[in-house]
């Protein structure tokens, strides 16, 4: 399946000395001076359905997000496609190359588009 | 028979016994909707998001919709409660930014500055203790909450129902921290801003902007805690906005800065982005483009059949009670209708405790189902100035606002 990916190691690095006056009295005192906070996010990885440009449309658009924006989305028409593609660029500022937005639209149209 | 209370847990121990090696490696696991579906985690019926499950840094087990940046939806069975726990907290993190992770409560300061008299710089420390302490219950719903159901579908996140939650929240109001900062004459707005950041500097960052008399009203909070405990770290540690009856896109998290303007805002993600039709219910035809927007602001009208769970089958003759929550803007839920035959009669249930006008209001009715059959449960509200939910659904280019009449298809044996 699509999105199966490979799990990512996760730690959940909160410094006890923060958390743990707070537990259950949300009115205590805050923590000493130099304590933090941490999380680690899980690491995942996503593919796209094989096809021409995959490469390019993985590479490029997962400079900002995840490729799990574009496998969730609902099949949508190549106008929609080509308006998200163009709202990344111009709005967003992806650095597309403008030679490869057609093959990008083209492959998102394809394999995650309505036909029309 | 499914009961829906006991499934996070079982599900919970099953994923521990079926995946033991994600376990041992630490505290995320992930989860196909078919598998959890078999091991009978948490329904299919469309009702959330299909997953996968997810389970980041002290959140219990989620939707994932995606995971960078993390946007979590909250599975059904959280709603039986009055209040959402905060390890299953919705989470929405978004605009193709990079989330704060790590705080230095040494050095992390909320900055009340702008146009106002004596510039403030706040610790967390200062916030808890520095000023009165309000705590209030508040429904927090993503502006796209229910988007996976606009037909013609609209590009964005693809929340089922459950971008929503209600937590008690408690903090500083925003108005004592305004005023201890003194707002100086020919304040017009506020400007709210966290710790994300684009991942490219051209991308818009993301700030919102209330005008100055939300502001200064009683209700909007600087929260550090919800439900008695710190924020989780993806819910807005160390402080967030909370702004009761208004969409999440204004609850802003990790809180940095707020900035009192002179002059209305005009950044991207107040002027552009998070706009709705200005007309009846937000509505346009359906693949329309409205001829002029607003900001949006106010949560409409919804309400939700949570007990018994989409697909339960029910015993004929067998008295059952049907569960849900209501909610809305904040002018408080005046009734709510239920059917249990796809929307022939209606009938009125019975209000739960009023938790406050920003709350989840309870509700409950009892049934006893007549022959074998499926049945559709519908449920409607009605708030107190009069606003209510249709069976046809609004539409709108960024799939805001959806509030269509809910139900849940049971089957009585």
């Amino acid at each position: 399946m699509r999105w199966r990916s490979v799990l990512g190691l996760v730690g959940v690095t909160v410094a006890a000395a923060v958390l743990a006056g707070w537990q259950s009295a949300p009115g205590r005192p805050a923590a000493a001076a130099g304590t933090t906070v941490s999380i680690t996010l899980p690491s995942l990885t996503f593919h796209l359905a094989p096809g021409p440009h995959v490469e390019e449309v993985e590479a490029l658009c997962s400079t900002c997000h995840s490729l799990r924006y574009i496998l969730m989305q609902p099949p949508l028409s190549r106008a929609v496609w080509a308006a998200e593609v163009d709202k990344m660029i111009h709005v967003f500022g992806a650095t597309i190359p403008q030679d490869k937005v057609a093959d990008i639209v083209d492959y998102l149209a394809t394999h995650y588009g309505t036909g029309r | 028979m499914r009961s829906i209370t006991r499934i996070p847990r079982r599900a919970f121990l099953r994923a521990l016994a079926a995946g033991a090696g994600a376990a041992a490696v630490g505290p995320f696991w992930l989860w196909s909707a078919r598998e959890a579906w078999a091991a009978g985690s948490w329904d299919t019926s469309g009702w959330n998001s299909p997953g996968p499950l997810v389970r980041y840094p002290q959140k219990t087990a989620l939707i994932l919709l995606t995971d960078r940046p993390p946007q979590l939806e909250t599975p059904i069975q959280y709603f039986a409660s009055q209040l959402t726990p905060a390890e299953a907290f919705f989470v929405r993190w978004g605009h193709v930014g990079i989330i704060p992770t790590s705080f230095d409560l040494a050095t992390w300061r909320l900055r009340i500055q702008g146009h106002v008299d004596r510039p403030l710089a706040l610790s967390l420390d200062d916030l808890r203790t520095g000023f009165p302490q309000v705590s209030f219950q508040a429904v927090n719903q993503c502006s796209g909450n229910s988007r996976r159901f606009f037909d013609p579908p609209v590009p964005g996140g693809e929340w089922g129902n459950g971008a929503m939650g209600n937590a008690e929240w408690t903090g500083v109001r925003l108005r004592d921290l305004l005023q201890a900062a003194g707002v100086r004459t020919g304040a017009v707005q506020v400007t709210v801003q966290g710790l994300d950041r684009p991942v490219l500097p051209q991308t818009p960052q993301f700030i919102k902007a209330l005008e100055i008399d939300h502001a200064l009203s009683p209700e909007v909070l600087v929260a550090h805690s919800m439900n008695g405990r710190p924020l989780p770290v993806l819910n807005g540690f160390p402080a967030r906005l909370v702004v009761p009856g208004w969409y999440g896109t204004y609850w802003v998290k990790a809180l940095s800065e707020i900035t009192v303007v002179t002059e209305r805002f005009e950044g991207f993600w107040m002027a552009k982005a998070y706009r709705i039709p200005d007309t009846p219910f937000a509505s346009v035809p359906p693949g329309t483009v409205p001829a002029r927007t607003v900001p949006i602001n106010r949560l409409d009208v919804r309400s939700f059949i949570i007990r018994p769970s989409p697909g339960s089958r029910l015993p004929r003759g067998k008295p059952v009670t049907l569960q849900g929550i209501a909610f809305d803007g904040g002018f408080g839920i005046q009734q709510v209708l239920v059917s249990t035959d796809g929307g022939a009669t209606w009938r009125e249930a019975t209000l739960g405790r009023d938790y406050g006008r920003y709350a989840f209001r309870q509700w409950t009715v009892e049934w006893v189902p007549g022959g074998p059959g499926r049945y559709r449960l519908m449920v409607q509200a009605i708030n107190t100035i009069g606003e209510g939910q249709s069976l046809t659904p609004r539409w709108n280019p960024a799939g805001y606002m959806w509030n269509r009449i809910e139900h849940v298809d049971v089957e009585v044996v």
